[in-house]
């Protein structure tokens, strides 16, 4: 990505990217690589202010806090059938990871399969592209402008999540000493907890930029967003059956390759995998960061080479 | 010109079959459906064991392994299937115009509400049909034969009585996806949106366990069919008449809605 | 109320009837307060080619949703042939063939396949044969017939459009109702539209209401003009009407749209 962020205009709106007309200072500029005469910062831009643009997505934004406080209930429930010492007990500290764990695989994946539905295959195939096609910007680009603006609006859902159901742990859960961490990563006081579930939600946030790359290729190869839709749950269905599946089979393999195969499926890093990483356990951390690698360098050139042949085709 | 006669159902059925029939996606689905049914197949034998539910397993053999197809299958129908379809037919032909060029002409949209549910059901059923048959030979051919078996609440039952209990399961089962394709066009009446339509179906499977454990069967229909069939009680017990309420309130809701809505796609 | 004649019997006699074949009568529209048609009344005889004339979002595909049932009027009314659009719908939708906005069809299905699955829509085309039969004859009027076979996704612009009259004309309605026909077409695909238009009056008895917003369009071929401008009719007459003590047609329009 050849990113030119100084020249995000805050004045131009939707549309000023792809502006024919363009201002004396861009045609200052020097015209960019891949005939792209506007620069990623505007395109960028440009693409934020559409995806804000839909009710569905100021919906989602709505959502997010919202099932924080579905979950901050459940776990008031829950904490009353659970012994104090357990580190499923939540405490004010460990509210935010808890309540995020319950919503990370469905909710927020969700979000990232309605963000590469709703902005990728429902304009491609509507024909809103064909828009910012003709004015000669690589669809690459207009790609990759819409994956960051997806990314952003996942990093603040996340960031608005993490705040509430931080107060509301604050507010609602007993405040002890100290707490347990998951798999024997030790106790920690309510602030070493909060870092620590500062660094969960960097890593859930890397795992749902990955899976949002895995979803834009879905985006890209699905016939209309319905498809984009099935092929996106089919991947999460197959991503959680096959674990379970696994586990038919736990006697044949020994421990350490059980885990390892065990977190080859993102859902159950996301699932699972982000907190045993934390304490790493069997040396998951390394692993579980190389099989997110994995998918997002192999999904991310798949989607790249779907839109370079789009490019040269359609 | 006849025009007060109106259109019989017949020609409506076939003008909208057409339309679901003559794209590809529909037959792209059935296909990857029915290839799961063969891979659940190839499971079942390498397993030879399955679940009434998360406490009961159960060995299989010749007679009673049909009904556990369903066990996964259930929740690629209810999850990927079913949602897919629904939101393109009750939702996707609305707001992408092309549903217009129906709607001006001389019939009931009511009606035409009834019979996109209609075909979909026939579709669907067809998959479930197969589903079972597929079960049946199968169970037949690769499970350790028997003559005899116990089916949870049947107790004890012969060749005929098994087949009469896979029969009503997936009657059950078959009624839980049409009512699910019920709530689909409830959901895309209120978003026709295909994208915000298949979330919002996806919605009421999951939030629907937050209203009350007795919707829990449109996310574990094995489960929740073998404890209605069974007669366990619990929260199953209310599936036949929840069942009955949801298919009469999607068709009150879906053919008055589409009756009295404002097209403005 | 059923005072129509058989248009097979006698096609190119234009039937005398004592109501006018459209009324609009005081048809008010608003969407979250804001007001899409207020109060427009006219009438279209049988017969006659009746253009609508607005500048873009004056209105006139709402009004063309309200006569067709799509939408309903907050209040007013819609008589097609004596019959209410918003009481008797589907009474009143026998006598319309119609174009809302752009045609879009199924598109992977042929052109033939969906005039077919149309056809299936339409009361008086009982049985197959005749189904087939009116389908080859609507291919033939709007001259479609030789790529009728081939995916609607191969398509010109042009072609949907002819695709839309002929969907328009499945019924044999007296009235058809065109949206904006001539958009994206080129001057050719025009002149042809045109013809179309005036051979679907003189040699079928149609009564065509048509929308756009150019006036050079309408002014070829139309009998009657009703201009509006944001929601409101503000003229309905014959096009010398409507030149009256203007220099021109043009000199009218421009006035209409600017006082």
């Amino acid at each position: 990505m050849k990113t030119a962020g100084k020249s995000i205009d805050e004045k131009k709106g939707f549309g000023a990217a792809f502006a024919p007309d363009r201002t004396a200072a861009d045609r200052e500029r020097p015209v960019r690589r891949s005939g792209g005469g506007v620069g990623f910062g505007r395109l960028l831009t440009a693409e934020w202010r559409k995806l804000w643009k839909r009710r569905s997505a100021k919906l989602m934004a709505l959502a997010g806090p919202l099932t924080g406080l579905v979950s901050v209930k459940y776990l008031l429930s829950q904490n009353a059938a659970l012994d104090p010492g357990l580190p499923e007990y939540a405490t004010a500290g460990s509210v935010p990871v808890l309540a995020l764990a319950e919503m990370l695989v469905t909710v927020f994946s969700g979000m990232m399969l309605v963000l590469a539905g709703l902005t990728v295959t429902e304009e491609y195939r509507g024909g809103q592209l064909r828009m910012g096609m003709l004015r000669a910007v690589s669809l690459g680009r207009i790609m990759a402008a819409k994956w960051v603006a997806c990314l952003l609006f996942m990093l603040i859902q996340l960031g608005t999540y993490f705040v509430c159901t931080a107060a509301a742990g604050r507010a609602l859960f007993p405040n002890p000493e100290s707490y347990p961490l998951f798999y024997g990563a030790g106790r920690v006081s309510y602030g070493e907890g909060l870092l620590y579930d500062l660094r969960y939600y960097a890593l859930a946030a890397l795992a749902l930029g990955v899976l949002l790359t895995v979803f834009f290729w879905l985006a890209a190869v699905g016939r209309s967003s319905t498809v984009t839709l099935g092929l996106g749950i089919g991947f999460l269905l197959v991503s959680y059956m096959l674990p379970t599946l696994l586990s038919y089979f736990r006697p044949l393999f020994g421990t350490e390759e059980y885990v390892r195969i065990y977190f080859l499926s993102l859902v159950t890093i996301e699932w699972e995998g982000i907190a045993a990483m934390l304490a790493d356990l069997h040396g998951l951390r390394l692993w579980n960061l190389g099989v997110l690698a994995g998918y997002g360098l192999l999904f991310g050139l798949m989607t790249v080479w779907t839109w370079k042949r789009r490019d040269t085709f359609e | 010109m006849n025009k007060g006669s109106g259109v019989g159902m017949g020609n409506l059925i076939r003008s909208e079959a057409q339309r679901v029939f003559k794209r590809k996606r529909t037959w792209a689905v059935a296909i990857v459906y029915i290839v799961f049914v063969l891979l659940e197949c190839l499971f079942l034998t390498m397993m030879n064991t399955s679940f009434y539910d998360a406490e009961h397993s159960v060995a299989l053999n010749s007679l009673n392994t049909a009904p556990f197809l369903l066990r996964e299958l259930a929740i690629l129908m209810n999850f990927v299937v079913i949602p897919m379809l629904a939101a393109d037919s009750f939702g996707g032909d609305v707001s992408s115009g092309a549903l217009r060029l129906a709607l001006i002409r001389p019939i009931s949209r009511g009606k035409l509400f009834l019979v996109k549910w209609l075909v979909l059901g026939m579709l669907v059923g067809g998959l479930t049909l197969f589903t079972w048959a597929a079960g049946t030979v199968f169970a037949g051919i690769a499970m350790p034969p028997a003559s005899e078996t116990t089916l949870m609440g049947a107790g004890a039952v012969g060749r005929m009585g098994a087949l009469g209990f896979s029969l009503g399961f997936y009657g059950v089962a078959l009624c839980v996806f049409l009512a699910l394709i019920g709530v689909g066009g409830v959901v895309a009446r209120l978003v026709p949106n295909p994208v915000l339509a298949y979330i919002g179906i996806l919605a009421v499977i999951v939030g629907g366990l937050y209203v009350s454990d007795a919707l829990v069967f449109l996310l574990s229909v094995s489960d929740s069919i073998f404890h209605f069939l069974g007669r366990t009680g619990g929260s199953d017990a209310s599936l036949g008449w929840i069942l009955c309420a949801l298919l009469a309130g999607c068709a009150i809701i879906g053919t008055l809605g589409w009756q009295r809505r404002e097209w403005n796609q | 109320m059923e005072n129509m004649q058989d248009k097979r019997a006698g096609r190119v006699v234009i039937p005398q009837t004592e109501h006018p074949l459209v009324e609009i009568g005081n048809v008010t529209k608003k969407v979250r307060r804001r007001t899409l048609l207020k109060d427009v009344s006219f009438n279209v005889e049988q017969g006659e080619i009746c253009g609508l004339l607005g500048p873009n979002g004056a209105g006139k595909t709402t009004l063309i949703r309200v006569m067709t049932g799509l939408i309903r009027p907050d209040s007013g009314d819609v008589f097609i042939g004596g019959s209410s659009v918003v009481r008797q719908r589907e009474n009143a939708a026998a006598h319309i063939g119609a174009i809302v906005e752009s045609p879009i069809f199924f598109p992977y299905m042929t052109g033939r396949d969906n005039l077919e699955n149309l056809a299936l829509l339409h009361p008086n085309l009982p049985d197959r044969k005749a189904r087939r039969k009116r389908v080859n004859e609507v291919l033939e009027i709007v001259r479609m017939d030789k790529r009728a076979d081939e995916k609607v996704k191969t398509y010109s612009l042009g072609m949907k459009q002819r695709l839309g009259i002929a969907q328009a004309l499945l019924g044999d309605p007296e009235l058809l109702i065109l949206d904006e026909p001539a958009n994206g077409l080129d001057p050719m695909g025009i002149r042809e539209l045109r013809e179309l238009i005036l051979r679907l009056k003189h040699e079928f008895g149609k009564t065509v209401l048509v929308s756009s917003h150019l006036l050079d369009e309408l002014q070829k071929i139309c009998d009657r003009i009703v201009v509006i401008r944001e929601g409101e009719r503000v003229f309905a007459g014959s096009r010398e009407e409507m030149i009256g003590r203007h220099a021109g047609l043009e000199e009218a329009f421009v006035e209409m749209m600017t006082t």
